[in-house]
């Protein structure tokens, strides 16, 4: 996963909001999302790419844009090799 | 559309009060404004003693006294539904749907009868005949309960269920069926989504009334609409109209706190 790689969700992924982050499941495979992690997940949709997701991220919480576009390819590694996201590159 | 002063005399007129009662409330379609000429008048009496008739009709609850009397009565061409739950029975369904049950997993909570949704959820709006402080009370401990949680958790099971079936079916061509389960996906979202705001009900023909009631940021009455009446499908791309509309769902629930 890069950069330019374009993350969607599962059609069949489960999701619960709690108030403080979410839980996300499919099949067997279930996540608790921290704040940071929820942010990136809400902003996953077919069309925004890594890096866009990156830059919302760092515009978020004050930090550096290459910095943010690898933390979330480093969050959405598990999500995919589990089935919840796929991705197109 | 109806005179609310007739109720109580027509009820004695009748012997259909008991000699006692904790309070007597109306609720339903005609409470809330959304009768019409064929709706019923929907009485429910909370009673000290259970109602003894032998015309009335005994309806199924979860509860450990499981039948909850009904009798029928016309006036001027409409219908009065009369429920008689025993005060005892609304302790115990406040009991069942309150934190301290649920957080110890919830199993009777998820053993509620239509019936019991019903009660709960007119408490909040039913009009006081008799025992209004009974009712303004009733209203209370429904609120502070689990209720609203159980609501939403419940709606968004559903949602997963006919999530499931329409990506199955999607994965196995069969999108005739997927179309009809997306369209039941979406349902069950927009009730968890109206749940979470304090709308509640059983009959889905009521939805786009609470949708006008809530008018949720999450989802815009037109949005709703659109899915609800079909407007974007096309018969030529029917697996394109499940993916969005499952995918709509997603965002629902992403949204919906429980």
């Amino acid at each position: 996963m890069n950069g330019a790689s374009v993350p969607a969700l599962r059609l069949d992924v489960r999701v619960r909001n709690g108030g403080d982050g979410l839980m996300v499941a499919r099949q067997e495979h279930v996540y608790e999302l921290d704040v940071v992690a929820s942010f990136i997940w809400r902003r996953i949709d077919g069309v925004h790419s890594v890096a866009d997701i990156g830059t919302a991220l760092a515009g978020e919480y004050g930090i550096d844009p290459d910095e943010a576009t690898a933390d979330v390819a480093e969050a959405l590694e598990p999500l995919l090799a589990d089935g919840l996201i796929t991705v197109k590159d | 559309m109806i005179d609310l002063d007739r109720i109580m005399p027509e009820l004695v007129r009748h012997h259909l009060l008991p000699a006692t009662y904790q309070c007597v409330f109306v609720a339903g379609s005609l409470i809330r404004g959304w009768g019409n000429e064929t709706s019923d008048v929907d009485i429910y009496i909370v009673t000290d003693s259970p109602w003894q008739s032998g015309s009335a009709d005994p309806r199924p609850v979860q509860l450990r006294n499981g039948l909850v009397p009904a009798e029928i009565h016309h006036l001027a061409g409409r219908r009065w539904d009369i429920e008689y739950w025993h005060a005892e029975q609304v302790d115990e369904l406040l009991e069942k749907v309150g934190w301290e049950d649920v957080n110890r997993g919830g199993a009777a909570a998820r053993q509620m009868s239509w019936l019991e949704n019903d009660f709960l959820e007119r408490v909040s709006y039913g009009v006081a005949l008799a025992g209004q402080s009974y009712l303004a009370e009733l209203a209370r401990r429904r609120e502070a309960s689990a209720f609203r949680s159980l609501m939403v958790a419940r709606a968004l099971d559903y949602l997963d269920l006919s999530t499931e079936d329409a990506t199955g079916q999607l994965d196995s061509d069969d999108v005739e069926s997927a179309v009809i389960a997306a369209k039941l996906a979406f349902g069950s979202a927009v009730d968890a989504l109206l749940a979470s705001h304090g709308e509640f009900g059983n009959n889905e023909k009521w939805r786009a009334r609470r949708m006008r009631v809530v008018t949720p940021k999450e989802l815009s009455f037109e949005d709703y609409w659109s899915v609800e009446t079909m407007r974007d499908f096309d018969p030529a791309t029917p697996r394109s109209w499940v993916e969005q509309v499952l995918a709509r769902c997603n965002r629902i629930a992403t949204e919906v706190v429980v």
